[in-house]
C-alpha cells in the first residue's frame, strides 16, 4: 500500500550512563525494515543487538535520533501513547520467555488483550484460543509456566506475541535458552508466521537460524557494519559448515 | 576454632549491614520484651509465697449463688470454723484470721493501721522469727490472759520511733492497753499486708453466729490438690448446713492459692498474654523473612560456596549462626528492657493501688524483678524464635536451584508455591496486625474515656478521709450521728475549711447494693427484687459537692428519725422507673423481701459516679438516704478547702479534728478527692499504657513485616512490570494491578481480623462496659491505617519500577 518502510531508524544513538561510565550501546544507526520483511540481527555479544531491538520495541528510549513506525514518529510520543503502540503494533519474544509465573498459560496469552478495552471476554478467549492453536499449545491452557518445558514456554510466549495481531514481531535470541530440537520447532513457527505476512526482526547468534531470514544486519560496537540479503551468506555458511572440524 | 572464626565473621557481617541488624534486633526485642513484661505481670501477681511450702498456702472462702451473682469473702463464723478444723484432713494447718483496723493512740495523734486478729498457730506457721521479742503462744489467745500485740517493722520504726525497749511496754490500741511482745521483720506482711497482730481466740464461739467475718487460711498437706481440698470442704459444709439449717444456707467452697486471693490479673492478664503471644509470632515471622531475604540477597555467594563444595548443612550453619547472634543480642536487650518496664510498672502500681483500704494489693510477694523462671521462659522462647526463623531462612536458602543462579537465572517464572506461601505470610501479618491494633485501641479508648468521665463533681479543692465507728461507745446510732455532727462542725471551724460533709461513699467510692421495690408496680422478677447502690449522706452532701438537683429538694434538718422516711434518687433511677413523669412523691421500698420501710422520693439528683467509671456507672441508678434517719458505721469524710494543703497539713487537719472529739479515733486514707477518683480506676492507666505499647509494637512490626513483604514482592516483580509494559500496559493499569492485590490483603484482614477483634473485645464488655461503643471509630481508623500502609507498600515500589525503562526492568534481578 505505502511505499514507505514499516520501520525507519535515523541516526539512533543510545548511551547508558551507569556509575559515571558511559556505554555507547548504539551509535548512528540508520535502518529501514520493509513491510513483510524477515530481518536477522547478528554480531558479537555486547555489540548492542538487544539494545537495538529494545529501541525498536520502545522498551528503551534512544539518546539521539528519530524512529518512525509505519510513518509515525513514535519516539516522541508520551509514555501512555507508547504503551498503546507496544500493545497494538509490536509483539515481543524474549530469550528468557518472560512469562508471568503465577498466571496460567491462558492468562499469560490473554494479558496483552486485557489492555484493550474494546475487546469483550468472548472475543479475547477466541483470540487466545487461536494463538495457542497456532503454536500447538492449546492443550496446556490451564498449566502454569513452571509446569512446561522451555520449548513449550517459548511457544506460549510466541502465542502471546501473536495474539494481538502486531505489525512487527521482535524476537531477541528466541532459541537461546532452547535445545536444538525445540529451537527447530520455534524457528519453523517463525517461518510460518513470516509466510503468512508478518514482519519479523530477530536477534540471533546461530547462523543456521539467521539463514531463515531474508536479510541480515551485523552490528559491531554499536554500529552497523554489514547489511545484506542472506542469499549472499548462504554460500559462505555452507562452505564453513562443510569444512572438516 | 572454626566456630569462633565463624562467629567473628558473622559479627563482622552484621556490623557491615547495620540496617538489617538493627531491624532484626528491633523485631526480636519488640516480640520478646512485650511478651516478657505481660508474662511477668501475670506471673508476679500469682507467685507462691516465699515461705517453706509456700505453694501450698491456700485460702478457703465460701460463696453462695444469689441470682447468678456469686458472693464470696471472709464469711465463716467461729463455730463453723471450729467444727471444720476438727473434721478436715486435707490440711497441715487450718487456721483463721480476721482483718481489723487498729488505732494506736499513744502518741500525739491516733493512727490507724490494718491489722489482723490471728490464731497463734497460723501466725507461727511460716516460721518467721520476730526481730525483737517473741511470737504468740497458744496461751496468748486464752480469754483470761494479758492482752498482747505483735507489731510490724514499719509501725515500730514510724509510730514508736524504733524504740529499742519497745518489748514489754504497753500501748493503747483501740482504746485498750496491750503489751507489745514482738516486732516482726520488714517483709512480713502476713497473711495479707497486715502490720499489727492480736491473738484470736475461737474457743469462745460455741454457738453459731458468734465471732463472724473470719477468713480461713491454711496449708495443704503435701500431695493434696486444691480441688480435692475443695471437695472435702464442700462435703463438710453440706453436713454443717444439714445439721444447722437455721443458721447456715447452702454454699460452696472456693480454695484459692494464697497470693491470688485478692488480686489477680484475670481476663485482662490472659488477654495480654494472648496478645503478646501473637505479637511474638508476628516478630518471629518478620525475623524469618528478614533472614531469608538476606540469604536471598547473598544468593550468588551461597551458590558459589555450594559450587566449591559447601554442603547444604554448612550453608544452613552460616544462616543459623548469624540468626543466633541476633537472637542472643535481642534476648539480652529484651531482658534489660522488660526489667526496666517492670520497675516502672511496680512504681505505678505502688502509687496507684497501694491503699491500706484494700488488703493484699501490694504485698511483699508481689516483686516485679525478673527471676530465674522468667529468664528461663525468655531463653526458651528465644530458642524457639531462633529455630523457627533461622530454620525457615536456612531451609528456603538451601532449596534454591544453585545451578540456575550461577547460569544467570531462569525466567521461566516464579514457582506457584512460593507465591502462595508469601501471600499466606502477608495475609496472616495483615490479619494479626489488624486484630491486635483494633483490640488494643478499643481497650485504650475505653480506658481513656473512663478517665475523661465526669464524676459529677469538681474534685480540685477537696480532701477526703475515712473512719469507722465500731467502738462500743457508738453502738447507739444516735451517738454516731452526734459524732458526725460534731466532726462536721469542728472541721468547718478551721479557717482553711470552707465546708465539710460525710457520707457512706464519696464520688469514686462504691456503695452497698440494696434490694428495692416501687409502689407503682411490683418490680420482682422470678421472685427477686432488683438491687441498686444505696448511699447515706449528710444534708449538705450534694451542695458541697456541687451536685445540682433535677427536681425536688435536698435533705433537711427536719428529715430525722421521727419524721417521714425520705429518699433522693438520681436522674437515672427516676428515668428508669418513671420516664416522662415527675418522681417526686413516689414511694420506694427498701429490703422488700423482709417487708421493709416505704420511703417517699423528695428529690432527684444529677449523676455522680460511685465506684469505678469502668463499670456501667455512667447510667447507674442510685439511691440516697439522709444520715438524719440512719447513721451507718463505715463513713467517708470530705472537706472543701479555700487553699491547697500539703498531704502532711491535710493529715494533721483531719486527725486533730477527730482526736478532739474522740482521742482513739483515727481518720484513714487521707487523700485529695482527685486521688479517690483516680484510684477508682484500679490501675487501669497501666492497662491503657500496656495497650498503647502493644499497639505501637504491633504497628512497628506491621511496618517492617507488612510493608516490607508487600513492597519486596512488588519490587521482585519489576521484571513482570517490564513484561507488562512490553505488552503495552499503561502505567496506571500496572499500578492498579498491584493495588488490587494489596487490597485483597486488606479485605481479608478487615473481614477476619476485624471480626475476631470485635468478638474478643466484646467478651471484655463485662469489665470495659462501653468498649464496643468505640467500634465505629476505632475499626475504620485501624483499617484506614492498615489500608494506607498496604497501599503505600504496593504503590511506592510499583511507581519506582515504572521509572525504570521497560527494557531494563526486563533484566531486573
Ligand atoms: N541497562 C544497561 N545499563 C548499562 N549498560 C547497558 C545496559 N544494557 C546494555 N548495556 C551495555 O550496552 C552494550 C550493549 O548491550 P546489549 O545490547 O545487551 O548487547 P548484545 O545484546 O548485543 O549482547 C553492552 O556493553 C552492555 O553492557
Ligand atoms: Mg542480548
Amino acid at each position: 500500500m505505502s511505499e514507505s518502510p514499516l520501520i525507519k531508524l535515523e541516526g539512533i544513538q543510545k548511551i547508558f550512563f551507569t556509575d559515571e561510565i558511559e556505554t555507547w550501546a548504539l551509535d548512528e544507526i540508520h535502518l529501514e525494515v520493509a513491510q513483510g520483511e524477515y530481518l536477522s540481527i547478528a554480531g558479537p555479544s555486547g555489540c548492542g543487538k538487544s539494545t537495538l531491538l529494545s529501541v525498536m520495541g520502545l522498551l528503551n528510549s534512544s539518546t539521539e535520533g528519530q524512529y518512525f513506525l509505519d510513518g509515525e514518529d513514535v519516539a516522541s510520543l508520551n509514555s501512555a501513547e507508547q504503551a498503546r503502540v507496544r500493545n497494538r503494533q509490536i509483539g515481543f519474544i524474549f530469550q528468557a520467555f518472560n512469562l508471568i509465573g503465577d498466571m496460567t498459560v491462558f492468562e499469560n496469552v490473554e494479558l496483552p488483550l486485557t489492555y484493550r478495552k474494546e475487546l469483550k471476554r468472548k472475543e479475547r478467549k477466541q483470540k487466545v484460543q487461536e494463538a495457542l492453536e497456532k503454536v500447538d499449545m492449546a492443550h496446556r491452557m490451564k498449566h502454569f509456566p513452571s509446569q512446561l518445558s522451555g520449548g513449550q514456554q517459548q511457544r506460549v510466549a510466541i502465542a502471546r506475541a501473536l495474539t494481538g495481531d502486531p505489525k512487527v514481531l521482535l524476537a531477541d535470541e528466541p532459541t537461546g535458552n532452547l535445545d536444538s530440537k525445540n529451537a527447530q520447532i520455534v524457528m519453523e513457527l517463525l517461518d510460518d508466521l513470516h509466510k503468512q505476512g508478518s514482519t519479523i526482526c530477530m536477534v540471533t547468534h546461530d547462523p543456521r537460524s539467521a539463514l531463515r531470514a531474508q536479510r541480515q544486519v551485523t552490528l559491531f560496537d554499536g554500529k552497523i557494519v554489514d547489511d545484506q540479503p542472506t542469499s549472499n551468506l548462504r554460500l559462505e555458511t555452507e562452505v564453513l559448515t562443510s569444512l572438516p572440524a | 576454632m572454626k566456630t569462633l572464626n565463624d562467629i567473628l565473621l558473622g559479627l563482622r557481617r552484621l556490623s557491615n549491614n547495620l540496617a538489617f541488624t538493627i531491624t532484626s534486633i528491633l523485631v526480636i526485642v519488640l516480640g520478646l520484651a512485650l511478651y516478657l513484661s505481660s508474662y511477668s505481670l501475670s506471673y508476679n501477681f500469682s507467685k507462691p509465697l516465699s515461705y517453706a511450702a509456700g505453694d501450698r498456702y491456700v485460702t478457703v472462702s465460701t460463696y453462695y449463688n444469689d441470682s447468678e451473682v456469686y458472693h464470696f469473702g471472709s464469711n465463716f463464723d467461729g463455730f463453723a470454723f471450729n467444727r471444720l478444723r476438727e473434721q478436715v484432713t486435707s490440711f497441715e494447718e487450718f487456721g483463721t484470721y480476721r482483718f481489723i483496723k487498729l488505732s494506736i493512740s499513744d502518741g500525739e495523734l491516733p493512727r490507724q493501721y490494718v491489722g489482723a486478729e490471728v490464731l497463734p498457730s497460723l501466725l507461727r506457721k511460716p516460721g518467721v522469727e520476730p526481730i525483737l521479742g517473741r511470737m504468740f503462744q497458744d496461751e496468748d489467745a486464752l480469754p483470761d490472759s494479758q492482752p498482747v500485740a505483735i507489731i510490724g517493722h514499719n509501725i515500730w520504726q514510724n509510730y514508736y520511733s524504733a524504740d529499742p525497749d519497745i518489748i514489754g511496754k504497753t500501748s493503747r490500741i483501740n482504746g485498750q492497753a496491750y503489751t507489745v511482745v514482738g516486732v516482726m521483720p520488714e517483709s512480713f506482711d502476713y497473711p495479707f499486708s497486715q502490720h499489727i497482730w492480736l491473738p484470736l481466740d475461737t474457743s469462745r464461739a460455741v454457738q453459731p453466729e458468734g465471732l463472724h467475718s473470719l477468713g480461713v487460711l491454711g496449708v495443704l498437706k503435701e500431695g493434696v490438690s486444691r480441688e480435692s481440698a475443695g471437695a472435702e470442704m464442700d462435703a463438710l459444709l453440706e453436713q454443717l448446713v444439714a445439721d444447722y439449717p437455721a443458721y447456715y444456707s447452702e454454699s460452696r467452697s472456693i480454695v484459692l492459692p494464697h497470693t491470688q486471693t485478692f488480686v489477680s490479673t484475670g481476663d485482662v492478664g490472659q488477654l495480654f498474654q494472648a496478645v503478646t503471644l501473637i505479637i511474638l509470632l508476628l516478630a518471629t515471622l518478620n525475623l524469618g523473612t528478614l533472614l531469608f531475604v538476606r540469604a536471598n540477597n547473598r544468593q550468588q555467594e551461597l551458590a558459589i560456596r555450594f559450587a566449591i563444595g559447601a554442603s547444604q548443612w554448612e550453608i544452613s550453619r552460616q544462616i543459623l549462626l548469624e540468626s543466633l547472634i541476633l537472637c542472643v543480642i535481642g534476648l539480652l536487650l529484651s531482658l534489660g528492657i522488660a526489667e526496666f518496664a517492670l520497675g516502672y510498672i511496680e512504681e505505678r502500681l505502688r502509687i496507684n493501688m497501694l491503699s491500706s483500704d484494700f488488703p493484699g494489693t501490694m504485698s511483699s510477694w508481689i516483686d516485679f524483678s525478673m527471676d530465674a523462671r522468667a529468664i528461663g521462659i525468655a531463653t526458651s522462647l528465644t530458642l524457639l524464635v531462633w529455630l523457627a526463623s533461622g530454620g525457615f531462612a536456612a531451609y528456603k536458602a538451601t532449596r534454591k536451584d544453585n545451578n540456575s543462579v550461577l547460569a544467570g537465572g531462569s525466567k521461566g517464572g516464579t514457582e506457584k508455591n512460593r507465591v502462595v506461601m508469601a501471600r499466606v505470610i502477608v495475609g496472616f501479618e495483615v490479619l494479626a496486625s489488624t486484630f491486635l491494633l483494633i483490640v488494643c485501641c478499643l481497650l485504650t479508648a475505653s480506658i481513656i474515656a473512663a478517665y475523661r468521665m465526669d464524676f459529677g463533681t469538681p474534685t480540685d479543692d477537696y480532701y477526703t478521709g475515712m473512719f469507722e465507728l465500731w467502738d462500743p461507745r457508738y453502738e447507739d446510732e444516735g451517738e454516731r450521728r452526734r459524732f458526725l455532727e460534731t466532726l462536721q462542725r469542728q472541721l468547718t471551724e478551721q479557717g482553711v475549711v470552707v465546708d465539710a460533709t460525710v457520707g457512706s461513699a464519696l464520688p469514686g467510692q462504691g456503695g452497698f447494693l440494696r434490694r428495692y421495690n416501687i409502689a407503682d408496680r411490683d418490680l420482682s422478677q422470678d421472685q427477686q427484687y432488683p438491687e441498686q447502690t444505696l448511699i447515706w449522706i449528710a444534708n449538705n452532701y450534694f451542695q458541697m459537692l456541687e451536685v445540682p438537683l433535677v427536681e425536688g429538694r435536698y435533705f433537711e434538718e427536719t428529715d430525722n428519725a421521727d419524721s417521714l422516711p425520705v429518699i433522693i434518687v438520681n436522674r437515672a433511677f427516676a428515668q428508669t422507673h418513671w420516664p416522662g413523669e415527675s418522681a417526686l412523691g413516689k414511694q420506694v421500698q427498701l429490703d422488700p423481701d423482709n417487708g421493709g420501710v416505704w420511703h417517699t422520693v423528695v428529690g432527684v439528683s444529677a449523676h455522680i459516679i460511685h465506684g469505678s467509671p469502668l463499670g456501667n456507672y455512667d447510667n447507674n441508678p442510685t439511691l440516697y438516704r439522709p444520715l438524719g434517719q440512719y447513721a451507718p458505721v463505715v463513713l467517708s469524710l470530705a472537706v472543701k478547702l479555700n487553699r491547697p494543703l500539703t498531704e502532711v497539713e491535710a493529715e494533721a487537719l483531719l486527725l486533730e479534728a477527730a482526736q478532739d472529739i474522740d482521742r482513739d479515733l483515727a481518720i484513714t486514707s487521707i487523700r485529695p478527692l482527685q486521688r479517690v477518683t483516680e484510684m477508682s480506676m484500679q490501675g487501669m492507666d497501666m492497662v491503657a499504657q500496656y495497650s498503647v505499647a502493644f499497639a505501637l509494637g504491633t504497628f512497628i512490626l506491621a511496618i517492617i513485616g507488612v510493608y516490607g513483604n508487600i513492597s519486596r514482592s512488588v519490587t521482585q516483580r519489576t521484571n513482570e512490570v517490564g513484561i507488562r509494559r512490553a505488552l503495552g500496559s499503561s502505567n496506571r493499569h500496572i499500578l492498579w494491578v498491584f493495588q488490587r492485590e494489596a487490597m485483597h490483603y486488606l479485605l481479608w484482614g478487615a473481614a477476619v481480623g476485624g471480626m475476631l477483634a470485635v468478638a474478643v473485645s466484646g467478651s471484655l464488655a463485662g469489665f470495659f462496659n462501653d468498649i464496643l461503643s468505640f467500634v465505629p471509630t476505632v475499626v475504620p481508623s485501624v483499617l484506614l491505617l492498615i489500608g494506607v500502609l498496604v497501599t503505600l507498600a504496593s504503590y511506592l515500589p510499583a511507581r519506582r519500577a515504572l521509572t525504570i525503562e521497560p527494557g531494563e526492568a526486563l533484566h531486573y534481578e
